[in-house]
C-alpha cells in the first residue's frame, strides 16, 4: 500500500464536515432525548414506560416527522416551505372528496398526489424562476391552499363511507410483534413513516442528485458554475417536499377516516423547529434526516411530558416556540461567527 | 509605534505562529511576506483583535494592549483591510464605510448628508471615482477594495494593516492605491502591507519582514535587500523566475466563439482557440473579460453567441452544458462564486464531478478522497488533510483548491480567471507549470489575469480587451511580446475610436 493511500485511509476516520458537525450535534440530541426519556420514566414509570404510550408518541409524531423531512429538504437548498401543513390539508380534502364521489382508491390518492406536487412545483417555480423570496411564496401558498380546502369542504369533515373498507383501515392496522410473552402492535402508519424516513435519509446522504442540493444551499453561485443545475434541482426540492406532505396527508386521511381543511394548522412551525434543532440551517447547505428525526422526537417527548405530568397541553405550543427561537438564534450566531 | 514580541498561536494543536517579533514604526510602510500559510493573515488578525494570541506581548503607542475584538483595536487606531473583502453588497458604499460607526446628528439619528460628504471628501483625496450612494455590490472587486481602504482613512486610523490589497486590482488601481499609501505614510501613519508580488514591496515599503512556517526569519531595510535574498528567506532556496517553456506546436482550432454579446457589457467577441494553446486575455479590470467568459457558458444570460467545438456547432445554454462539453470556468472570486466554504477539500474538489465512478447513482467517496489526495500532494496544498474545511485554509491554499476543483473536471477547454490570485511566488510557478503541462497534454486554456507579466509569460497568443470587446489579437509564440506592445495596441485603437 502506498503511503498516499495510507494517509487517505488515516483521514477516513474524519467525516465529511457537515456530517461531522452534525454527528456531534446528533450525539447531543440523542443525549438530550435520552435524558428526557429517563426523566419522564422516573417521574411517571407506569404511564410513560408503556408500549401504549410509546406507540401513541411515535404515531402522533409520524405526521410531524414527514412534514419535518419536507422542511429539511427545502432548508438544505436555502429555502423555506410554510405551506406544508396547508398543502397536507388540501391534499387530504381532495382525496376524501374523490373517494366520497365514488372514485376507486388509486385514482383518488393519485389526485391528492398531483395536487400536492402542483403546489410544490408552483412554490419552486415562483421562487426560482420569478425570484420571489421563499418566505413570501410559501406564505401565499399556505393561505391559498388552506383557503381552497375550506371552500371545497365548506369547513366540514369529509367522510367517505362508500370507499373500500381497507382504505380507511390500513393506516391504523397493526402488525403484532411477539417478543417472549409480550406482544407489541406496530401500526402501518409507523412502518410506512419510518421506512420512508430511512430510505430518504440514506438517499440524501449518498445519492448524487440529492447530494447536489447541499451544494446549492451552501453557495448557489458556485454550484451553478460547477455545472449543477441549480434551478431545476431547487424546484425538485420543493416537489420532494410536497411528496412527503402527500404521504402525511394519505396516512392522516386513512387514520382519521376523514378529509379536513384544518389538518396541520401550525404544523409548519413544528417542522421548522424540528429541522433546525436537527441541524438544518436557514442559511442553507446543512441538515440531515437523522438529525431531523431526533428533533421531532424531542418535541414529541416534550409534548408527551406535558400531558403525562398533567400540565396544560397548550404549554406544548409555547415550548415549541421557545425551542424554535433558541435553535434559530444559535443557528444564526454560528453562521455569523463562521462566515464573518 | 507597534512592538509585538514573542507572539505564539496554535489552532487545535497546530503551531501557526512561533515566537514572532514584529516592530512597526510610524511614518513607514512595513511589508510582510511569506509563503501561503506562513501565518501572515493570522499575525494581522491577532494584532487587530480578530484573534486572540496564546502568548506574547503587544505594545501600541507606548501602552501594552490586548484587544478582545476588532472594534477595540479600531478605537485605539488600528484598522485592517482584509484579504477577503468584508463588504456588504446590499448596502451602499457609505453605509459600508460607516457601518457601526455612523455619524449622528444631535437627535441621535444617522446624518447621511454628513456621511456622504465625508465619503466624497475621502474619495476626492484618494482621487477615485466612486459614488458613495452606489450599492457596494454593484462595484467591481477592485473598486470594492478601494472602498475598504477608504474605510480605514475615514476612521483616522494610526496603523493600517493591508492584507493583499492589490491582489484584485488593475495596474492603474494599484498606482492609485500606492499614491494613497504614500500620502498616508507621509502624514505619519504606519502601514503594514502584505503582498505576494515582490515588485510591489520594493516599490512601496521601507522595511520588509519575512515569515516562514510561522517564524520571523528576518527583517530588512527594503533598500538594502534584493529579491533573491527575500525569496530564499521565504522558501529556503532560490527559485527560477522563468515561465515554463512554450510548447513547440499548437494544434488545430478546437473551439471557436462568434458574435458573443452580453447586454451592456460585452459585444462582438470573436476568437478561435487551438489545441494545446494558452490564450491570454489582457485588459484593464472592467474591460469585460470575466463578463465575456460568463456569457460564453451562459452563467450570465448572453444576448448572442455561436460556438463550435472540433468543427461542430454546439449549444452552450448553461454552465452544466458547458461542463458536459469539457468547458470549465474557474471563477475569479473564490469566496463568492468559487468554493463551498463550510465544506472540506474533498467535497470542493469533487463538486463538478460528484457522479464520477458513482454506483447506482451513489457517491463514490473513496474515489473522491483519492482524487483530492492526488491534488493535495501534487500541488502541495497545506494542511495535508483533505478533511480540513475551506474556511480554515490560508487564502493561497484556497486558491489552489479552486484550481484543483477545475482540473478534476477533466477540462478540454479550461478558462482560468485570475488563477494565481493570492498565491506565493513558489506556488505561482507551480501553477504556471501545471497549466503548461495541461496545455501540452492537449487541453486548450484561456487565461485571464490582471498581471500583464503573467499573461505575457504564459500565453501563446494575447487578446486585448477594452470596453467589452476585443481590440487586438497579438501573436506571442516567440514570447517576445512586451507590455508596451499590449498597451500600445489598446491605446492606438483608443485613439482611432475617438
Ligand atoms: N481558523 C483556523 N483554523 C485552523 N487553522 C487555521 C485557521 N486559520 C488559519 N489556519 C492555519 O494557519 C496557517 C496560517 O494561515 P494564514 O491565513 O495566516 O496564512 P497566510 O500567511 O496569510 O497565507 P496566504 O498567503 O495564503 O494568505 C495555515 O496553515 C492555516 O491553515
Ligand atoms: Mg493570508
Amino acid at each position: 500500500m502506498s503511503s498516499a493511500q495510507a494517509l487517505v485511509d488515516k483521514d477516513k476516520g474524519m467525516k465529511i464536515p457537515f456530517r461531522s458537525v452534525l454527528s456531534s450535534r446528533q450525539f447531543w440530541l440523542l443525549t438530550i432525548n435520552a435524558v428526557v426519556v429517563i426523566g419522564l420514566g422516573i417521574m411517571r414509570p407506569d404511564t410513560f414506560l408503556s408500549w401504549i404510550n410509546f406507540k401513541a408518541v411515535l404515531s402522533l409524531m409520524s405526521y410531524d416527522l414527514l412534514l419535518a423531512i419536507a422542511m429539511t429538504t427545502v432548508l438544505i437548498v436555502r429555502g423555506l416551505d410554510l405551506s406544508v401543513g396547508a398543502v397536507m390539508a388540501l391534499s387530504s380534502v381532495v382525496m376524501a372528496l374523490l373517494l366520497r364521489a365514488g372514485m376507486p382508491v388509486l385514482p383518488s390518492v393519485t389526485g391528492g398526489l398531483l395536487v400536492a406536487l402542483l403546489c410544490g412545483f408552483t412554490n419552486g417555480f415562483f421562487i426560482v424562476r420569478i425570484g420571489i423570496l421563499p418566505f413570501l411564496v410559501t406564505l401565499a401558498m399556505m393561505t391559498a391552499a388552506r383557503g381552497v380546502a375550506t371552500v371545497l369542504t365548506t369547513g366540514q369533515y369529509i367522510s367517505f363511507p362508500t370507499a373500500p373498507r381497507w382504505f380507511s383501515r390500513f393506516a391504523r392496522h397493526e402488525f403484532v410483534l411477539q417478543i417472549g410473552d409480550a406482544s407489541y402492535g406496530v401500526p402501518v402508519l409507523l412502518i410506512i413513516t419510518l421506512t420512508a424516513t430511512l430510505v430518504f435519509g440514506i438517499l440524501l446522504s449518498n445519492w448524487v442528485p440529492l447530494r447536489r442540493l447541499f451544494f446549492i444551499g451552501q453557495n448557489a453561485e458556485a454550484a451553478k458554475l460547477s455545472g449543477i443545475q441549480v434551478e431545476r434541482l431547487t424546484i425538485a426540492a420543493y416537489m420532494i417536499s410536497a411528496f412527503f406532505v402527500w404521504i402525511a396527508a394519505l396516512l392522516m386521511t386513512s387514520a382519521n377516516k376523514i378529509g379536513y381543511a384544518n389538518y396541520g394548522i401550525t404544523a409548519e412551525m413544528r417542522a421548522i423547529a424540528a429541522a433546525v434543532i436537527g441541524g438544518a440551517s436557514f442559511f442553507g447547505g446543512s441538515g440531515s434526516i437523522f438529525g431531523t428525526f431526533l428533533g421531532v422526537l424531542l418535541l414529541a417527548l416534550i409534548g408527551n411530558g406535558f400531558i403525562l405530568l398533567n400540565g396544560d397541553p397548550n404549554w406544548q405550543q409555547a415550548t415549541v416556540g421557545v425551542v424554535l427561537i433558541v435553535a434559530v438564534g444559535i443557528d444564526a450566531l454560528r453562521t455569523i461567527r463562521q462566515r464573518g | 509605534m507597534l512592538q509585538a514580541t514573542g507572539i505564539n498561536k496554535s489552532f487545535f494543536g497546530n503551531r501557526v505562529l512561533e515566537d514572532v517579533n514584529f516592530d512597526v514604526k510610524a511614518g513607514q510602510v512595513h511589508a510582510l511576506i511569506g509563503e501561503n500559510g506562513a501565518g501572515k493573515s493570522t499575525l494581522v488578525n491577532i494584532l487587530s483583535g480578530n484573534l486572540q494570541r496564546d502568548t506574547g506581548k503587544v505594545v501600541f503607542d507606548g501602552d501594552t494592549v490586548s484587544f478582545d475584538n476588532p472594534l477595540e483595536a479600531m478605537s485605539a487606531g488600528i484598522s485592517v483591510v482584509h484579504q477577503e473583502l468584508s463588504i456588504v453588497p446590499q448596502a451602499t458604499v457609505a453605509e459600508n464605510i460607516f457601518l457601526r460607526r455612523e455619524i449622528t446628528n444631535r437627535f441621535g439619528f444617522n446624518d447621511w448628508n454628513a456621511m456622504y460628504a465625508r465619503c466624497q471628501a475621502v474619495f476626492d483625496r484618494m482621487q477615485v471615482d466612486i459614488n458613495p450612494r452606489a450599492l457596494a455590490g454593484s462595484l467591481s472587486i477592485g473598486m470594492q477594495q478601494l472602498v475598504e481602504v477608504a474605510k480605514s482613512v475615514v476612521l483616522n486610523a494610526k496603523l493600517i494593516f493591508m492584507d493583499e490589497p492589490t491582489s484584485s486590482l488593475s495596474e492603474k488601481e494599484i498606482d492609485e492605491l500606492f499614491q494613497v499609501v504614500r500620502d498616508l505614510r507621509d502624514s505619519g501613519l504606519a502601514i503594514v502591507f502584505i503582498s505576494h508580488k515582490l515588485n510591489e514591496l520594493f516599490e512601496i515599503s521601507d522595511h520588509v519582514t519575512v515569515l516562514r512556517d510561522g517564524r520571523n526569519v528576518g527583517t530588512r531595510l527594503t533598500a538594502e535587500a534584493s529579491s533573491d535574498e527575500i525569496i530564499s528567506l521565504m522558501v529556503g532556496r532560490s527559485l527560477s523566475k522563468l515561465y515554463p517553456e512554450r510548447s513547440a506546436s499548437v494544434g488545430d482550432v478546437v473551439f471557436s466563439c462568434r458574435d458573443l454579446a452580453l447586454f451592456g457589457a460585452v459585444k462582438d467577441v470573436n476568437f478561435d482557440l487551438r489545441r494545446g494553446e494558452i490564450l491570454g486575455m489582457a485588459g484593464l479590470i472592467g474591460a469585460g473579460r470575466t463578463e465575456a467568459m460568463l456569457a460564453l457558458i451562459n452563467a450570465r444570460k448572453r444576448a448572442s453567441g455561436r460556438f463550435e467545438l472540433n468543427g461542430k456547432p454546439i449549444e452552450l445554454n448553461s454552465p452544466h452544458e458547458a461542463l458536459g462539453h469539457g468547458i470549465v470556468y474557474l471563477s475569479e472570486d473564490r469566496k463568492g462564486s468559487g468554493l463551498f466554504l463550510d465544506y472540506d477539500m474533498v467535497l470542493n474538489v469533487s463538486s463538478c464531478v460528484l457522479d464520477r465512478e458513482a454506483r447506482f447513482g451513489m457517491e463514490n467517496r473513496k474515489a473522491m478522497r483519492e482524487a483530492t489526495w492526488r491534488y493535495v500532494t501534487e500541488m502541495d496544498i497545506r494542511p495535508k488533510r483533505p478533511s480540513a474545511t475551506i474556511l480554515s485554509l490560508s487564502g493561497g491554499n484556497q486558491q489552489k483548491i479552486l484550481l484543483a476543483k477545475s482540473l478534476n473536471a477533466d477540462p478540454k477547454v479550461l478558462i482560468v480567471d485570475e488563477p494565481t490570485r493570492g498565491v506565493d511566488v513558489g506556488a505561482k510557478a507551480q501553477i504556471h507549470k501545471k497549466l503548461r503541462e495541461l496545455a501540452n497534454a492537449g487541453c486548450s486554456i484561456i487565461l485571464i489575469s490582471s498581471e500583464l507579466p503573467e499573461v505575457l509569460g504564459m500565453s501563446d497568443r494575447v487578446l486585448v480587451f477594452r470596453s467589452g470587446t476585443v481590440v487586438a489579437d497579438l501573436d506571442n509564440k516567440a514570447g517576445v511580446l512586451t507590455q508596451e506592445d499590449v498597451m500600445n495596441a489598446a491605446v492606438e485603437l483608443e485613439g482611432l475610436a475617438v
